[in-house]
């Protein structure tokens, strides 16, 4: 054998012995992993101690329920005391159906995208899917929408967009124990997800400049224009549920417009009202057009069930709850009635909700 | 797909071009390592940078041949310019084509249309390598390279194409030659080396991203302590991300017998600012100093110190403007002029004044060199990460505002600090405390990893040393690091 290889005919000894124990470790490590991750997963009550606020991302039984609720900061209960007085836990009791909440503080577009096609991945089927969208979502912003949503990364750990990432996806779902978000939760002393401080009862106008901060900055981003940010993204989650069984109801959350009335100048106070509501208008048309269900709070809920402009309080997750059950319940005595799912869907938007 | 370092195709394509390279006979492994390299340039889909890159190998490779052949020496030194003069044409068309689209087109409208011609990935470091190889040449340090697909290996080597270094024809072209015989020991430390350079970036450098960038997005929005945080975090990203880069590069490099350039030996350590210019971005300050400073100080070396001054304040002029089309890039390499051209005044009295007061050997001396010089390099990194022009000198003359009402309450409140939010908030940056102790962990491993990979050799250790700590390290990575897609500080360059 020469000391110069020139010829591809046989392995070299040193990369024979790179491939033995690249293989070698990786597989250890693997089954390592993977074993650790079974233990763990039997032994440590490991849900306990994630963020409630985010269990879209680490809990994967959403298959389990019988409503999903979907959408961003306005449903995830950030201003409740306790999981019971938590949107999905008031609905579960209201309505008496399993209640998923999969919504995510500062979700997008494309984040709600993402979570269908999770939702289809974690075998969900026949489920209500419901979406929190907020009219100021459609207004024109200094910071544009991601074309990757807000939380590219930790969807891209979840669901893949090709062969090649759906293949490390399910290579990953074993090793639950590499996942650092599961992991630091429960090495860090358990956070407490509510009860931090007082918040159930926080409103608006009685709780310092907080929400005067947050509509200033609602102003300062807002680009003086009339055009509005595109709706299609609504048929498409609407078609990708559909197309895994799912059926996708709109909830239309309201403004706080009392909030804008006090804090800013008269003619501004006009012009962002004048502006939310045609974005509203436009959105319900998209909704009717398409066949979309929705379920409109606007005009339901009164200024004190806000803690700024858009955030609901606990009042505001009860009401909210509230139309959803109602909502669930018209529509369960209409497909008792009717003799298929897609029967009861043709009823129509507004007959559906109203 | 962007086949970035740290991005997870990148690490499962590697290995498959690794054992490609194993199974091809020496006289056409180069085309392995080109297609590799073509590929992975070609998978930022901007189709202009694989263009502008094959315009600089062609241009340079005849050029070179060209200079080689000419006996001629006016007629060696035109053509030298011109092909100089056609790489930085390159250069300058891709880099400043947004600022002339953006003349005509409103930059939101420009950016959707034609985001893809505005990647500038590479380009910098490619051209800059085929003017040292052009001027080499010229200067008769380097024969010309007549294999046309090594010569463009030598160019675009997947590697350092990115981000460098910038590689030296007499360094890189030997190798690329050299027949290769997979080498267990390079394959090993090749691989952790990658996997530092890894741990640097997305635990440290990505994790310090996210502070830095809360701030620097809305200066206003801060006082002067975590204004002066986010510096010092800046310092400390760009460092591990940009040598986090050149560790990864190195790696894979070294898994294929080749050794590219050290870019960074310990440059925060450096005790004053030419110290610091030797030891970070080594390849890229060397080529400055070899094709700029030199050929400016002889000509300007009757004027003396003023000469020497002068040509510090261009050399670091240019490497302002190379760095990018903005203001901000020109104040921070004027700034790095400044420093050095005063330095070129300042030494002899610096020297005198150590020995007046009895520090000259002491190692206090040291102490306070290598902090005035790291504060120094820090300010200037003000200007290098600031959004504006504006940004940046607000962030200048904000750093000490309300300091000192900071530490009277810190004082004052010195037994129970741990209860008071609002003198951890400015530390804290809104992050949270478990963030906070991760970075500092983050930080500190790198630290550590530092100072012991000199001391202690991993590869000569025993297995059962070695690969229950390649499994913590591992496990380290998966917990520490973050990844959200922030890129690389340096590829914008």
């Amino acid at each position: 054998m020469s000391d110069s290889y020139t010829s591809s005919s046989e392995m070299q000894p040193d990369t024979k012995k790179v491939l033995q124990k690249a293989i070698l470790f990786a597989g250890l490590f693997y089954l390592a992993a993977a074993l650790a991750s079974a233990v763990f997963d039997r032994t440590i009550d490991w849900r306990a101690r994630q963020d409630p606020h985010e269990r879209l991302l680490w809990d994967s039984r959403t298959d389990r329920v019988d409503v999903v609720l979907l959408g961003d900061s306005a449903f995830i209960s950030a201003y409740v005391d306790s999981p019971a007085d938590a949107l999905a836990n008031v609905l579960q009791g209201m309505s008496g159906k399993q209640v998923f909440n999969g919504s995510l503080n500062g979700a997008d577009a494309a984040d709600f995208l993402n979570a269908t096609r999770l939702l289809s991945k974690n075998g969900t089927r026949n489920k209500t899917v419901v979406l929190d969208i907020v009219p100021t979502r459609f207004l024109l912003y200094k910071h544009p929408e991601l074309a990757e949503g807000n939380y590219p990364g930790e969807f891209g750990r979840l669901v893949g967009d090709s062969v090649f990432t759906e293949g490390v996806v399910a290579l990953r779902r074993p090793l639950l124990i590499l996942n650092p978000d599961v992991m630091l939760n429960c090495v860090f002393p358990a956070r407490k997800w509510y009860g931090v401080e007082p918040r159930r009862d926080r409103v608006w106008f009685r709780d310092g400049d907080l929400a005067r901060k947050r509509f200033e900055s609602f102003e300062k981003e807002q680009v003086d224009s009339e055009a509005l940010r595109g709706l299609d993204w609504i048929q498409e989650m609407d078609a990708a549920l559909k197309s895994s069984g799912n059926k996708l109801v709109i909830f239309v959350t309201p403004i706080n417009q009392l909030l804008i009335q006090d804090y800013a100048s008269k003619e501004d106070a006009a012009k962002n009202i004048a502006r939310i509501s045609r974005s509203r208008e436009v959105l319900l048309s998209y909704l009717q057009q398409k066949g979309i269900p929705y379920i409109d709070g606007t005009g339901k809920f009164d200024s004190t069930s806000f803690v700024d402009l858009i955030h609901p309080n606990a009042r505001g997750d009860r009401r909210i709850a509230e139309l959803i059950a109602d909502y669930l319940a018209t529509r369960q005595q209409q497909m008792a009635g009717d003799a298929s799912w897609d029967h009861a869907t043709a009823i129509g938007p507004r007959k559906a909700v109203r | 797909m962007a086949l970035l370092f740290d991005s997870l195709p990148y690490m499962l394509l590697f290995p498959a071009v690794w054992l490609l390279y194993q199974f091809i006979p020496d006289n056409r492994r180069w085309l392995v390592l080109l297609l590799a390299s073509v590929s992975f340039y070609a998978a930022l889909k901007a189709p202009l940078l694989v263009v502008a890159w094959a315009l600089v190998v062609v241009v340079s490779y005849y050029c070179g041949l060209a200079i080689a052949r000419q006996g001629d020496e006016p007629r060696k030194r035109r053509i030298l310019w011109g092909g100089i003069a056609a790489n930085f044409g390159v250069l300058c068309s891709i880099k400043y084509l947004r600022v002339i689209v953006e003349m005509w087109t409103p930059a939101p409208v420009a950016e959707a249309r034609w985001s893809d011609l505005f990647v500038t990935l590479g380009v910098s470091y490619y051209t800059l390598q085929a003017v040292s190889y052009l001027a080499d040449i010229y200067l008769e340090t380097l024969e010309p390279e007549r294999h046309f697909g090594r010569f463009a290996l030598y160019l675009g080597f997947f590697p350092k194409m990115l981000q460098g270094p910038i590689e030296r024809g007499g360094d890189l072209l030997p190798q690329l030659k050299s027949p290769y015989r997979c080498n267990y020991d390079n394959v090993r430390s090749g691989m952790l080396l990658f996997a530092w350079g890894l741990f640097k970036k997305v635990a440290v450098a990505n994790r310090l991203a996210i502070y830095v960038t809360a701030v620097y997005r809305d200066v206003h929005g801060y006082g002067g302590i975590t204004l002066m945080l986010a510096t010092y975090l800046y310092a400390i990203q760009i460092l591990a991300d940009f040598s986090g880069y050149t560790d990864m590069a190195l790696g894979v490099a070294r898994m294929f017998n080749i050794r590219l350039t050290q870019n960074f030996n310990a440059p925060y350590l450096a005790t004053s600012i030419a110290d610091f210019w030797r030891r970070w971005h080594i390849s890229f300050s060397r080529w400055i100093l070899d094709y700029i400073f030199k050929p400016l100080q002889m000509e300007w070396r009757n004027w003396k110190n003023v000469g020497v001054a002068g040509a510090l304040l261009v050399t670091f002029l240019f490497s302002g403007l190379w760095h990018g089309v903005s203001w901000n890039f020109v104040v921070w390499g004027l700034l790095h002029g400044l420093f050095l051209s005063a330095s070129v005044f300042w030494k002899p009295w610096q020297t005198r004044m150590w020995e007046k007061i009895g520090l000259h050997n002491h190692p206090l001396r040291r102490l306070v060199q290598v902090l005035v010089t790291f504060n120094l390099v820090s300010f200037a990194w003000i200007f290098f990460r600031a959004g504006s022009l504006n940004d940046g000198f607000y962030v200048a003359t904000h750093l000490f505002s309300g300091v000192g009402s900071y530490l009277v309450a810190v004082a004052s409140h010195l037994g129970h600090l741990t209860q008071l939010k609002y003198l951890w908030d400015p530390i804290l940056m809104e992050k949270g405390l478990r963030s906070f102790v991760l970075l500092t962990v983050s930080v500190m491993i790198m630290v550590l990893g530092n100072v012991l990979k000199k001391r202690i050799r991993i590869d000569h250790q025993p297995a059962w040393i070695r690969w229950p700590l390649y499994c913590t390290f591992l496990v380290a990575l998966c917990y520490l690091s973050i990844y959200d897609d922030v890129g690389f500080v340096y590829f914008q360059f």
